[in-house]
């Protein structure tokens, strides 16, 4: 069990979170928010690179900065924008990790064809990592992370980079992991953690918004979400009256998904609400401001 | 140690190794080629060798009254040799010179004389007559040998000495530790030219290969992964361990090298003597010439350890690479002048050099490097890694 | 030109280059306070000058044997009412140990007694002036320097073949009276190696390092700060070499003219040149052990400005040259230490060949040789062998460097940049 415990963070004078309480325990968590709403923060908390100026974070009732390196033992990450050396090849690179991770050169020369074949990179595994596609960093990032076998696998941003097929050979390895193990996965991709997450937590304005499942989570606009098709002079007055979710041009009209208090019209279809219907509700002023 | 030796793999990476190899070739042959293939150096300095290896070989390490007068004897039969050897040239016969000292008399003199510089010039560098080389110096050795209570330490002191070392030139006199037999010209000055050189070539070539250490890290944005692995922020310490155990590496095999070629110079026969001789420089200490060299091989070592933990904790500070070079090139700079004037026996032991003089300047060059690095290791627990 | 002063603002703003430039300053006083001990003479040898004028000529020595004749003998009236002694000349009285001067004689007397010795030096090496230039030979000097350096064979002649222009330019010199000349006195104040050698040294050597660390610093920023995806695909596009190529320009030119005014500036303000600018460098008293003589009639300013553009000239040079270089190696670092390396290579390139091929002699003609001999620049050597030398290199290598880095521009225009 990690718990965050009443955890804020300033960098000089700007706070960037405030008060935060979270717990985990075994099972996926997606840690949803905009761009710049403190995720990444959190995270190196979470993986001690940064420390909180205010409040605690307890793996098993321990704090995990005195735990030091028994706590770091147990987790992998994957960083945002992780670094390699250009001349390693990923063996070379994941042996490197192997020796900071404590894990022994016999024990990481067993695991580490198995990792890689893992994200379909062992006919790679002696090739120069600059000759690498983006998506090939990200899978051996990947492998990286699971190296030690981790008990709290943190991955930020993990799918940057993936094709779709490569997503979906993720998500599902991320359930398998997350049977025996605290999965955090931080992301501004609502379709990434939709199928797997088993809890959301979302942030807004330095602080916990949500942490719920996901079908608790969408319950909030249950009856509020509609759809429905309008002749393309009739859009720009109706965004200006509602929340417009989304919008597709179909048979020369336009099928348009919002959000309304209630129905009001026997055009509209009420729509069952998803996570990213969520999403863009609570964070409407943001996207409001970036649409303008 | 696993960290150690994989944190090391970065420093010797083949790239850097193929520019190290190419500094060392470049400075051997620029800086200490000369000092290895040309020793001794021209006349006198090969005269003064070659009697220094017969007075070794003939009288041991000193120069006892018995020895001297044996030595007398020796530069008496050669002004004979050089009497006969006038008397036999016809152009000394007709310049109405007879024997050696007429002809010294001669030079000395009348300098304008255009017939004895030309005469002279033939004899000593035309034929090369070892004679006329040699008998100069075997005076000087005789005179200086002679004299050593009035001259020894004085000529090059102005004759300004403090109490201290005139104690110590007594010292030195009085225990007969001033009988050394060490021709210290051409010896010591060829060992004191190729010491600066190499430890110059070896400070280049660490400061060279340590000074990415932890920048090269951070251009690879290596930082969110070491930090929140296992080892977490000992990392640093298993770094700065990685970059000292380099460096000695490098100076281990850099000196084996250097020194093992200073070693063709043929100057064995001169290890076991005393520095302190009547034939060249005064030193604070009682070292043996092979002591000598012990002491500038240690502290080459000290320097180098010293400008690689500096090398290192400036890596770890800065955010490109020009501000590394930008850094520590007056930091070398300072460092160079020190070796060539200071900093390294020979010199740093010479008798005109203040002793807590030399003792600042370690202590400010190792205490310097490791206050700034444990000021870090400690910060380094502190703070966040944001980069 | 935006564009252009965004790259410089780059470099220009790094506290490194900022700090480096003024350490070296620092320097540069330091080595002009370390000097600085002789400037009272050279502003007794200006007011001389300023007495007699700078030409050696018969009415001008006339002139200074008078009064000099007159200044000995008010000092032997000193000297004979404290020590009852005369002197023929001031050596002698300097050599007279007998007494200690400070002791003797007040202040005054003593200033007398140093002016009258300048006087007596001056007066009589003029007066010997023509003497003492005609016993320098420079065909027996260049033999010399042949027997130095071993040449032999093929270059020996081709150095030879040469020393009908040694012996015109040398009779020239004699002919025009270029070295009959008052100027400070190599021999005791040797003000040509303080400023040619010691000062020009220090400013060379470290426009060379900021030229080194600028050109590497702008050509690699984009690829250091991983911006060159975004400005490689600019509009400007891969154009934006041509831009940071020119900043670096720039940007060393700038460097080197703050190092030369500051330094000179300070230089000159210490060590007084008034009557000096327009002397022939190669008048008699400026001579030293490795020169005599210039290649063209040149008053001290011109040559100084001569010196001063063949600088610019090099750091152009050197600017090419790591330019070339980062265009090959992205890391500033390592192209740090390559330029080092590719300057060890020139400056040994000699010991590859024979004293005697003629390829010896041309090794000589690289820039490496050029910023680190520039005492001698512009003056007559055997070891050089031309009045056109130091053209002849520059010219050449900006050929050989211009090649290079067109064919760089073009290659980086085709580059696959990942």
């Amino acid at each position: 069990m990690l718990t965050v415990n009443n955890v804020s963070k300033n960098f000089g004078k700007d706070s960037v979170l405030e008060d935060i309480q979270l717990e985990f325990s075994n099972g996926v968590y997606g840690l949803l928010a905009p761009n710049g709403a403190g995720k990444t923060t959190l995270i190196k908390m979470l993986t001690t690179l940064l420390y909180p100026t205010k409040g605690e974070i307890l793996f098993e009732g321990q704090n995990i900065f005195s735990m030091g390196e028994n706590y770091r033992d147990l987790i992998g990450y994957l960083p945002q924008a992780f670094g390699y050396y250009k001349n390693y090849n990923p063996y070379q690179y994941l042996q490197y990790l192997a020796a900071l991770k404590g894990i022994s050169k016999q024990a990481a020369n067993n695991k580490i064809p198995k990792l890689l074949k893992l994200v379909a990179l062992e006919d790679a595994i002696k090739k120069k990592m600059r000759t690498f596609s983006g998506g090939m960093i990200q899978r051996v990032g990947i492998a990286q992370a699971m190296l030690n076998d981790p008990k709290i696998l943190i991955l930020d941003e993990p799918t940057a980079g993936l094709d779709p097929k490569e997503r979906v050979r993720f998500r599902n390895l991320l359930s398998d992991l997350a049977r025996d193990r605290i999965v955090i996965l931080s992301t501004h991709i609502v379709s990434d953690v939709e199928s797997i997450a088993n809890q959301i937590i979302m942030i807004k304005d330095k602080q916990v918004l949500v942490k719920d499942s996901i079908q608790a989570i969408c319950q909030k606009l249950n009856g509020k979400v509609f759809e429905t098709e309008m002749e393309f002079g009739q859009v720009q007055p109706f965004r200006e009256q509602y929340l417009s979710l989304s919008e597709r041009q179909e048979n020369g009209k336009m099928l348009i998904r919002y959000i309304a208090e209630e129905c009001s019209s026997p055009n509209w279809n009420q729509v069952s609400p998803t996570l990213e219907d969520v999403f863009l509700f609570e964070y409407q002023d943001q996207v409001m401001e970036q649409l303008k | 140690m696993r960290i150690i030796i994989e944190e090391m793999k970065k420093i010797f990476h083949p790239v850097m190794m193929l520019i190290f190899v190419l500094i060392n070739l470049l400075m051997y042959y620029i800086f200490i080629d000369f000092d290895v293939t040309v020793f001794p150096n021209g006349r006198p300095a090969t005269d003064m060798y070659n009697i220094g290896i017969e007075m070794v070989e003939k009288y041991g390490y000193e120069l006892d009254e018995d020895e001297l007068k044996d030595f007398k004897k020796v530069f008496r039969q050669e002004i004979n040799k050089a009497d006969k050897y006038i008397q036999a040239d016809q152009e000394f016969a007709k310049l109405g010179i007879t024997n050696y000292r007429e002809y010294q008399e001669m030079r000395n003199g009348d300098h304008e004389n255009p017939a004895i510089e030309r005469l002279s010039s033939r004899i000593m560098f035309e034929d090369g007559v070892d004679l006329f080389w040699e008998i100069p110096e075997r005076e000087n050795i005789i005179e200086e040998m002679e004299f050593v209570n009035e001259r020894y330490g004085y000529s090059y002191t102005d004759g300004k000495l403090t109490d201290k070392q005139e104690l110590r030139i007594q010292e030195i006199v009085q225990s007969g530790t001033v009988n050394a037999i060490f021709p210290a010209y051409p010896v010591q000055d060829n060992f004191q030219t190729i010491s600066h050189s190499i430890a110059i070539t070896i400070l280049v070539s660490v400061i060279f290969m340590i000074s990415p250490i932890f920048i090269r890290d951070y251009k690879n944005n290596m930082f969110g992964l070491q930090y929140s692995s296992k080892i977490g922020r000992s990392l640093f310490m298993k770094k700065v361990a990685a970059g000292m155990l380099s460096a000695f590496i490098i100076t281990t095999f850099l000196i084996i090298v250097y020194y093992g070629m200073y070693s063709t110079n043929d100057i064995g026969m001169f290890l076991e003597s005393e520095i302190n001789s009547f034939m060249g420089s005064v030193y604070w200490y009682d070292f043996t010439f092979l002591q000598l060299i012990l002491m500038t091989v240690l502290l080459t070592y000290v320097i180098m350890l010293s400008m690689s933990l500096l090398a290192i904790f400036v890596s770890s500070i800065c955010k490109n690479y020009i501000s590394i070079i930008g850094i520590l090139l007056p930091l070398f700079a300072v460092v160079y002048w020190l070796i060539k004037t200071r900093a390294l026996p020979v010199e740093a032991f010479f008798l005109t050099r203040t002793q807590w003089e030399i003792g600042i300047i370690y202590s400010i060059m190792i205490m310097i490097p490791t206050a700034a690095i444990s000021w870090k290791v400690k910060r380094k627990q502190r703070i966040d890694i944001t980069d | 030109m935006r564009i252009l002063l965004y790259e410089i603002r780059k470099v220009i703003l790094s506290p490194v280059i900022l700090a480096l430039t003024v350490l070296f300053l620092g320097f540069n006083f330091f080595l002009i306070y370390e000097n600085s001990y002789i400037k009272d003479d050279l502003r007794s040898i200006n007011q001389l000058a300023h007495m007699y004028g700078t030409e050696i000529n018969a009415e001008m020595l006339k002139r200074m044997q008078s009064d000099y004749e007159a200044s000995l003998e008010k000092v032997n009236e000193i000297t004979n009412s404290v020590v009852s002694k005369k002197y023929q000349n001031m050596d002698e009285l300097y050599s007279d140990r007998t007494f200690y001067i400070p002791e003797k004689f007040s202040e005054k007397n003593i200033q007398l007694f140093n002016n009258t010795a300048l006087l007596d030096f001056y007066y009589n090496n003029s007066l010997h002036i023509e003497e003492s230039f005609l016993s320098r030979d420079p065909i027996k000097i260049a033999e010399y320097e042949l027997k130095v350096y071993g040449i032999s064979g093929p270059a020996a002649e081709l150095i030879r073949s040469q020393f009908d222009n040694f012996s015109e330019r040398y009779k020239e010199v004699h002919e025009n009276n270029e070295y009959k000349h008052l100027f400070p006195a190599q021999s005791v104040w040797e003000t040509h190696l303080l400023l040619f050698k010691t000062m020009f040294k220090a400013l060379l050597i470290e426009s060379l390092i900021l030229t080194v660390l600028v050109t590497a610093y702008i050509m690699n920023f984009e690829f250091d700060r991983g911006t060159y995806l975004l400005t490689y695909s600019s509009k400007r596009g891969r154009k934006l070499w041509l831009d940071k190529f020119c900043a670096s320009l720039i940007t060393n030119i700038s460097i080197l003219s703050i190092l030369f005014v500051i330094s000179l500036a300070a230089y000159f303000s210490v060590f007084s040149y008034k009557e000096f600018w327009h002397v022939p460098i190669s008048s008699y008293f400026n001579a030293g052990k490795e020169w005599f003589m210039s290649w063209w009639n040149l008053s001290f300013i011109e040559y100084l400005a001569a010196a001063i553009v063949l600088a610019y000239l090099l750091i152009v040079l050197f600017t090419l040259m790591t330019v070339v270089l980062a265009r090959w190696i992205r890391n500033s670092y390592l192209v740090f230490f390559t330029f080092l390396c590719l300057f060890g290579v020139i400056f040994i390139n000699q010991g590859l060949f024979p004293n005697s091929s003629i390829l010896f002699l041309l090794g000589s003609f690289t820039p490496v040789h050029l910023i680190l001999n520039s005492v001698v620049w512009f003056m007559q050597r055997a070891i050089t062998f031309t009045a056109y030398y130091e053209i002849i290199t520059i010219v050449a290598w900006f050929v050989i460097l211009l090649l290079f880095v067109m064919y760089c521009t073009r290659s980086f225009r085709k580059c696959d940049l990942k």
